[in-house]
């Protein structure tokens, strides 16, 4: 078999194992209407890692410092938010939903302004306003403009004992905001005399897969916690096995 | 309005639009307009429009990006680094310099960091030739210019007109799904029980992405900005306005909204 043969069977059978746990993780909790909260954002955010990992592992050609993470970023927030949210689920999930609530009543009257000029629009607001007003209505919905669980994410990491996460969200950073440290480094043609612009090709990071993977395992581990089932790494342990056997291989 | 369409009747357009694209940046940075051509000014701008003609042209070139789960995690730095180039013309010399050591700053304060509780030696060694190449950098940027921070925001305000438009537009969804918060997963990762005895609670659930062709038309959209902002000729790109006139062709792209409509909702 190729390496690429052998590349894509390792990924294809690593997302559908990661599927089977997500199922056997959210089918292992029964719905109980005390933990309503809890248990739709530590299963939509699991839900999330799981698209976001699996999406980015699936194709290598993103395994690179660009666009990679991009992907990488957002699932470490989620990781942070997950362990923060472990130590006082009922809480901090409430908390969780009520500052999402408020940047859909944000949202909303954003559209609201530019909906009253475009007429096109005005059944996407609707749309949007239902949505809202059958969770909570928005008369009683408070916008927060500042960070969700009243602290920095550092200060969570700190908190949650993930403060290594925190180190990587920081070093992520800089491809995110396009802060001139990335872009110079990226977008310039240092062999050039002049440094002219490019659009570059982008270098493999072999880091990328390791690090979804490690994402996606991660939010088990506090999905799990949580739900207080027993955690197992297998999946991950076995994904990034089979990479070292390639790259050793290869 | 979401526009669901088989990527194959139009990866011919978007391919030549990739093509165009590429074209249009080097056509630009070989024909600056005078005033930016004052060092450092055309290597930081020129660099800023080279990332952003590249995530551009990621996004509209692959349906990968058209959903709502990964697409906002392109364009939201796409819309920002549109902010902050319009916003970097304003005032290109002092600005172009204050925000690249504002950066660096950055970047040495984190790189230093790292090196001093990390007790990995590869990595000590890796931060050094890191630091040794943000100082090289850093005496590129050695006049007298203080380090300017501004957030998306701030530069959208100051801005006004579409800039501010679109910022009103898509930022919050965008950063939503950047930071994963829940009224991006509530809309995109779970579902509505049906089972009454549960009360409609919310269920995780495993799906995939749906394909819209609109967040590849916001890329292209959000691209020709910055094309039309340091031209200061107020026209349409010839490869944007090509892709669109195909695209209605095809009946995929109707009734787009006007520049005055969009400008008039800003003041709005």
């Amino acid at each position: 078999m190729s390496f690429e043969a052998e590349l894509q069977t390792l990924m294809d059978n690593y997302v559908r194992q990661v599927r089977l746990d997500f199922e056997r993780a959210v089918s292992g909790w029964q719905a109980d209407v005390r933990l309503r909260e809890v248990q739709a954002v530590m299963g939509g955010l699991l839900s999330r890692q799981c698209l976001l990992g699996t999406m980015l592992v699936r194709r290598y050609d993103y395994w690179e410092n660009l666009i990679g993470p991009l992907f990488l970023r957002a699932m470490v927030e989620v990781t942070v938010n997950m362990a923060w949210i472990s130590i006082e689920p009922a809480l901090r999930s409430a908390k969780f939903v009520s500052y999402g609530l408020g940047q859909s009543k944000l949202a909303l009257e954003h559209a609201r302004n530019l909906a009253s000029l475009m007429e096109e629009s005005q059944e996407a607001v609707d749309a949007q306003a239902m949505w809202l007003n059958v969770q909570r209505h928005e008369m009683f919905t408070d916008v927060n403009v500042g960070q969700w669980a009243d602290m920095d994410l550092e200060t969570m990491a700190n908190q949650a004992d993930v403060s290594k996460l925190y180190t990587l969200y920081s070093f992520l950073g800089p491809a995110a905001h396009g802060s001139w440290d990335h872009v110079f480094q990226f977008f310039l043609d240092g062999a050039s005399e002049h440094e002219r612009p490019i659009i570059p090709v982008p270098r493999l990071n072999p880091m990328v897969p390791y690090l979804a993977a490690q994402g996606i395992d991660e939010a088990f581990r506090f999905f799990r916690k949580v739900a207080q089932q027993p955690h197992s790494s297998g999946t991950y342990s076995s994904f990034t096995n089979g990479l070292e056997d390639l790259r050793k291989a290869g | 309005m979401q526009h669901e369409i088989n990527f194959e009747d139009v990866k011919p357009q978007l391919e030549r639009y990739e093509n165009q694209l590429t074209q249009e940046l080097s056509d630009l940075v070989n024909s600056w307009p005078s005033d930016l051509e004052i060092d450092p000014i055309p290597r930081v701008l020129g660099a800023l429009v080279a990332r952003h003609v590249t995530l551009a042209s990621q996004v509209v070139a692959d349906p990968f990006f058209w959903n709502p789960d990964v697409g906002p995690l392109v364009l939201r730095p796409l819309l920002e680094s549109w902010l902050k180039i319009e916003w970097i013309l304003k005032s290109p010399l002092k600005r172009t310099i204050g925000l690249a050591k504002a950066d660096l700053n950055g970047a040495k304060n984190r790189v230093q960091e790292l090196s001093e509780t990390t007790r990995n030696s590869y990595a000590r060694t890796d931060s050094k030739s890191l630091l040794e190449m943000l100082a090289s950098e850093e005496n590129l940027f050695a006049s007298d210019g203080k380090p300017v921070m501004v957030d998306s925001w701030k530069m959208a305000k100051t801005l006004g007109g579409q800039a501010q438009v679109a910022y009103r537009r898509h930022h919050v969804r965008m950063s939503s799904c950047a930071h994963g918060a829940w009224n991006h997963i509530a809309r995109y990762n779970l579902a509505i029980n049906t089972n009454p005895l549960h009360r409609n609670n919310f269920i995780p659930v495993w799906r995939q992405p749906d394909t819209d062709l609109n967040f590849a038309l916001i890329a292209a959209d959000y691209c020709d900005r910055v094309f039309q902002a340091i031209r200061r000729d107020g026209r349409m790109s010839s490869s944007y306005s090509e892709l669109i006139v195909k695209l209605e062709k095809l009946g995929i792209v109707q009734n787009l909204p006007s520049d005055e409509e969009e400008f008039g909702a800003a003041s709005a």
